[in-house]
């Protein structure tokens, strides 16, 4: 199951009601929003949002039905058992480490940012950029792990050489191991335009 | 050789002698000359206590002695002076003290007048940021406030302590011991007064480059010394040279060369107070 579907599935199959609507579900043979919602005495649109997720999740499966009035959907149980799986290795990896993997990166001219040091004066223990505009305008301070500060001091200036991940990485004596927290900072920090990259 | 730095036209520290001056002549209005020439004393002594002994227990530059000794025999001289007659027609009348006091006034003023031409009380701030920027280019919006790693040396830490007290006592450099690095402050003539008088003085943010005990060297220059110079200079390459530049004085120290040291400084050939 994708992250953002058992995000959904969770929400609902945490409500209250769930487990009677799925009771329902498994004693009819079909059923429709309305006919829940009488039963259970709830509102008609929660029962319909309930209902319209768990089809989308393909857990229940829904046809149009027209009697007499305008068309509904009459719901029924598709599956009878329910795996909640997440691979998080493949989810939670960072979004596209190979267009970083081939850049150089080097901080951006005027960036306006402010970079404190730790108490050994060895590396960086925070960041503190400004967002947004006018009077939206507010300070975002990113507190850094030992490993994304000795990075960060080792971060080209804007007129150095542009320097790749790795090179930074071997230069600063960072483990290899350690580069998605490094990789994630720096994705974090393109963004905020504090760091400029160029493809190799 | 083309200056990088802008010219030094700071008055502070003619601020002392300005302040002196007046008050001299406030209270020679006021009270007579007796009285002028007392409390012209008074100020010199204290002049004698915060900006001889001060700077040179901060600092352990014995040559700040000699200024020290001449000021307070300057201002003995000054409380020993005995005026009789009124304002429009005054009488010195010189016991032996005083003469005694006098001529210890001359020796140590020629003494200091020596020194200055020697360049021993002078701060070297100015000379350093010079050597650095010496061959640096122009660049455009490159400044930034963090520091860069400069490099990586090979000495012990008491090696490395004693580098900063020897800069420190030459007034190459202020240092600052912490728990793991050494801070070196290049002080320019007139920036020493914060440094020395002020408290929770914020050596960080000031130019500094630090040599950790585990040999790491980093450069930080603050804005306002970047300014200073009158171009817009490649800032990855002033601060790569500027700890260059400090590396190669460690270097000299380690060997014996510390004249060295002091040869390339004079090298700039800058005003004696500037």
């Amino acid at each position: 199951m994708k992250f953002e579907e058992a995000a959904r599935f969770g929400t609902y199959i945490s409500k209250s009601f769930a487990k009677d609507i799925f009771r329902l579900l498994n004693n009819y043979r079909d059923i429709s929003a309305s006919e829940a919602a009488s039963r259970l005495g709830l509102h008609i649109q929660t029962v319909q949002d309930f209902l319209e997720t768990m089809a989308d999740l393909g857990i229940l499966e829904k046809k149009e039905a027209v009697e007499r009035k305008r068309p509904y959907f009459r719901y029924t149980l598709k599956i009878q058992k329910i795996a909640f799986e997440i691979n998080l290795a493949e989810e939670l990896k960072n979004t596209d480490d190979n267009s970083l993997e081939f850049s150089k990166i080097r901080e951006k001219k005027n960036a306006g940012v402010r970079f404190s040091l730790a108490r050994n004066g060895q590396f960086f223990s925070s960041v503190t950029i400004w967002v947004g505009k006018g009077r939206e305008r507010s300070e975002k301070k990113i507190s850094l792990t030992t490993t994304q500060g000795i990075f960060l001091f080792n971060l080209p200036f804007p007129d150095g050489e542009f320097l790749s991940l790795d090179e930074i990485r071997i230069k600063a004596g960072i483990e290899k191991e350690q580069m998605p927290e490094i990789i994630d900072l720096v994705e974090e920090l393109i963004q905020c335009k504090v760091i400029e990259c160029v493809n190799i | 050789m083309t200056r990088k730095l802008k010219p030094d036209r700071g008055i502070q520290g003619l601020v002392p002698a300005i302040f002196s001056v007046v008050l001299f002549f406030c209270t020679l209005v006021i009270f007579g000359y007796q009285a002028a020439f007392n409390t012209l004393g008074i100020i010199i002594l204290v002049y004698s206590l915060v900006f001889g002994f001060w700077p040179f227990a901060r600092t352990g530059n014995a040559y700040i002695l000699v200024s020290a000794f001449y000021l307070v025999f300057f201002g003995l001289v000054l409380l020993q002076v005995d005026i009789k007659g009124d304002i429009n027609n005054p009488m010195a009348n010189p016991g032996n003290e005083l003469k005694l006091s006098m001529i210890f006034v001359y020796l140590f003023l020629i003494w200091l007048i020596y020194l200055v031409a020697l360049k021993k009380l002078k701060w070297r701030g100015r000379e350093i940021m010079e050597l650095a920027a010496w061959d640096v280019e122009e660049a455009l919006d490159t400044y930034t406030e963090r520091p860069r790693p400069a490099g990586v040396v090979d000495y012990s830490k008491y090696d490395i302590i004693d580098f900063g007290n020897y800069l420190k006592r030459n007034l190459v450099c202020m240092s600052y011991q912490e728990e793991n690095r050494v801070v070196l402050l290049p002080i320019k003539m007139s920036n020493e007064f914060a440094m020395l008088y002020q408290p929770n003085f914020d050596y960080l943010s000031k130019t500094w480059i630090s040599f950790g005990f585990d040999g790491n060297v980093s450069v930080h220059i603050s804005r306002k010394d970047y300014l200073d110079y009158r171009d817009d200079l490649s800032f990855d390459h002033l601060c790569e040279s500027l700890g260059k530049l400090m590396i190669t004085f460690a270097e000299f120290y380690m060997k014996g060369d510390k004249v060295r040291i002091m040869d390339r400084l004079n090298s700039v050939k800058l005003g004696y107070f500037s």
